[in-house]
């Protein structure tokens, strides 16, 4: 008898462990097609020095019991210290109408996996960021709360820059997910003493003018252009803005939002890497058996600061250490009409929240589009979605400058967020491209190819 | 009939001891391999349905052109051989250094070299990742300053070099738990056997070959099928370091996963590929306890 039931009880451990396992909640919900590409793409810039300034005192959801004792799990990739600051700064501002709630913000570098493993799991944070693609794949098992009233109730259109909102939103048209408060610029940083010994006195105003401005700093022993190719992430964005400089932004879209992938797409990524493999070889790019083992995370204080280099390709984000270099250092947008820039990220709430956590992340959400904090991160460097009036701001002077640089361009995409994993996928193959081991054609085909593997079903 | 309830009465109290270690084992091990098995059969990424694929994701392993299993594989295979000798071979000689020599202080000669292995993993490798930094890291400023510029590499991002700069990093770090446990192996051996061999006019290799070699064995060997074990388990070091880079040089069957699994939301797939490293890691434990049991009989 102890035998059968032993046995029955490991059988009931198999049933009950295979009865759990396999799928959770219900088919793709909300996620996949958005007819509705053309809102960001057109949108006229990243600037923030329109004058309509956002209300202090945005509405919020009446009748909430902000006494309440509530406990808010908040998780962001805002993991940069300057950021970190500021959330805090936003937090401490949330508390003083929510004096009972408490807030614990689990923010790390892998935010991306732990929300996903964590609302799979049933245990979800409360505030989460997410960009347009993870939104995407929250929205799959239907995680996320449909802010659409929200939005608005609190126009939060009306009051960021043209197209911001919708742009985090567009793989969703007519619903909103998320709102997002930033903008992610990339531009070139580069070394003014270099231009200025080189004769450079204005910024190139199309992809000829850069790559004789970068034979000039070849000719003249500097290094042209630098990469941290252990992440490759300069080259990828040097790669997007070629490919948004030869391509139908609407193709473009048609394949960002896996609708479909356009012969102009193909061509448009083929003549990108082909002109990256031209100027590699020609030494415009470094070294690449040099570059190849640069990391990221240090390469302005290893690398840039040393004064060799006379452009870099990064994002907003770190411009304070291009500030902190101790290189004389000024900021031009890539001559194309569309640049790499996207929302970084929006906001978003927990699907299960009730409505009094609903409340809460309204009034949260409004302190992002206070005019104070809009201005703390316009100071702190960072490029704001929020309308904001930065006349009188005391932003650094290179912060002013790259704002003057972005701000007639047109919004374009991190296009390795088309699909879940294309980013690994990409700065690796193109590793391969930089060090002489592929060429175009066959990075196009393995990114395609990675690209279908991580298509939504 | 009757001898079997007689045995199961005997026992009862020893199967009631082990019933909730094996209550454990059955939630955190069994049923998760299985739920990892089923869900290899599935094309699930994670977050919506999943659809029942058969054998579809093995196939693409092993056959589809996209796949770096084999790439992953030749990596780990590298790592399996070097990975599992070096820590081993280092370890030994020092533990018998220490130990036959009577160094003085070797009790913190042994912490000292154990000291990797109580250091976060990522620390050591943000610190080793600096150490190779082909710009201004210490191996390549060494290099220049003692004349020997020509032999600076990109230590991380040299297609040549990268596993090998991963492969130093990795045996700092493990060969100090090496060096404790064959300490104390070595110290466990009759002294009587060594007065014996030294009467009999062996020298100090005689005596390591012929005394102190078998009298290990069994933990040499427990030690060798840990690092088997744990070169196919290889992922920190890699995803902190290069992340399998530059291009797919030093990607590892663990960081395939990982990247399957995780990042690219082919958790279906990801399985498949954690079922078939399993399996690997089973097969080649499997073999190596067979030779040992073979040289030993």
């Amino acid at each position: 008898m102890w035998r059968r039931m032993t046995v029955i009880l490991l059988a009931l451990a198999v049933v009950f462990g295979l009865s759990a396992c396999g799928g959770s909640k219900g088919d793709s919900g909300n996620s996949g097609d958005s007819g509705k590409g053309g809102a960001a793409g057109e949108a006229g810039g990243t600037g923030t020095t329109t004058a309509a300034a956002a209300g202090e005192d945005a509405a919020s959801a009446g009748g909430a019991d902000r006494n309440a004792k509530i406990k808010i799990r908040m998780m962001t990739h805002y993991t940069d210290e300057a950021r970190r600051n500021l959330l805090n700064d936003a937090i401490a501002k949330f508390k003083e109408s929510w004096p009972n709630a408490e807030v614990v913000d689990e923010t790390t570098s892998e935010y991306a996996t732990k929300e996903k493993l964590e609302f799979t799991s049933g245990d979800g944070p409360d505030f989460v960021t997410v960009d347009d693609l993870m939104q995407q794949t929250l929205n799959q098992g239907h995680y996320l709360k449909d802010l659409t009233d929200m939005v608005q109730r609190n126009d939060y259109i009306g009051k960021s820059v043209p197209g911001a909102v919708e742009f985090n939103n567009l793989r969703t048209p007519g619903k909103f997910y998320s709102i997002p408060t930033l903008m992610a610029p990339v531009v070139i940083y580069y070394n003014k003493d270099i231009f200025q010994e080189l004769g450079v006195t204005s910024p190139p105003q199309s992809v000829e003018e850069l790559e004789s401005i970068m034979d000039k700093a070849k000719q003249a022993g500097y290094t042209p252009m630098a990469n941290a190719g252990q992440s490759n992430m300069n080259l990828m964005w040097l790669a997007y803005h070629l490919i948004f400089n030869n391509t139908n932004m609407e193709d473009i879209r048609q394949w960002y939002y896996q609708k479909s992938t356009p012969d102009s797409v193909k061509k448009g990524f083929i003549d990108a890497f082909a002109k990256i493999a031209d100027w590699t070889n020609k030494g415009y790019l470094g070294d690449p058996k040099v570059m190849l083992g640069v990391s990221y995370d240090n390469y302005i204080s290893n690398l840039y600061a040393k004064g060799t280099v006379a452009m870099v390709m990064d994002g907003d984000w770190n411009i304070a250490s291009f500030m902190d270099s101790g290189v004389n250092t000024g900021v031009f947008a890539f001559p194309s009409e569309y640049i790499v820039n996207a929302t970084d990220s929006g906001w978003a709430l927990n699907a299960n929240a009730d409505e009094t956590k609903t409340a809460a992340f309204e009034d949260f959400v409004n302190i992002f589009y206070t005019q104070d904090m809009v201005g703390k991160f316009y100071t702190a460097g960072y490029t704001p979605s929020v309308k904001f009036d930065a006349a009188n701001s005391e932003a650094p002077p290179l912060k002013k400058e790259l704002q003057q640089a972005v701000a007639d361009k047109k919004l374009g995409y991190y296009l390795d967020n088309a699909v879940p994993g294309l980013f690994d996928s990409i700065s690796r193959i193109t590793q391969e491209l930089y060090a002489g081991k592929s060429t175009p054609e066959q990075t196009w085909d393995q990114i395609q190819a990675a690209y279908e593997k991580g298509l939504t079903k | 009939m009757v001898k079997g309830k007689r045995a199961w009465k005997r026992n009862m109290i020893a199967y009631a001891m082990i019933l909730p270690a094996m209550l454990l084992f059955i939630i955190f091990v069994i049923v998760p391999a299985v739920q990892s098995f089923v869900t290899s059969l599935t094309d699930w990424n994670g977050i919506g349905s999943a659809k029942f694929v058969g054998l579809a994701n093995y196939i693409d392993i092993f056959s589809s052109p996209e796949s770096r299993f084999y790439k992953a594989l030749q990596n780990n295979l590298f790592w399996l051989v070097f990975g599992s000798t070096l820590p081993v071979v280092l370890g030994l000689v020092q533990a018998n250094l220490l130990v036959r020599n009577r160094i003085k202080y070797s009790n913190v000669f042994q912490m000292i070299f154990f000291l990797p292995q109580i250091l976060s993993v990522t620390v050591a490798c943000v610190i080793w990742t600096w150490i190779y930094d082909p710009i201004s890291g210490p191996v390549n400023e060494i290099l220049r300053l003692i004349g020997l510029s020509n032999l600076q590499r990109s230590w991380l991002g040299d297609s040549h070099w990268v596993m090998i700069s991963l492969l130093v990093a990795y045996v700092w770090l493990a060969y100090g738990f090496s060096t404790v446990v064959f300490s104390a192996a070595i110290q466990g051996v009759d002294t009587q056997l060594y007065e014996a061999a030294t009467l009999d006019g062996c020298g100090k290799w005689k005596q390591f070959r012929n005394v102190t070699m078998p009298g290990i064995r069994r933990t040499l060997n427990t030690v060798i099928l840990l690092q088997i074990i744990g070169s196919f388990q290889v992922f920190d070091i890699v995803y902190i370091m290069t992340k399998g880079g530059p291009g797919y040089d030093s990607y590892v069957l663990s960081y395939y996963v990982f990247s399957e699994g995780l990042l690219t939301s082919r958790v279906g797939y990801g399985s498949a590929l954690s079922i078939v490293l399993s399996a690997l890691l089973f097969l080649v434990s499997v073999v190596y306890t067979k030779l040992t049991e073979r040289t030993e009989l």
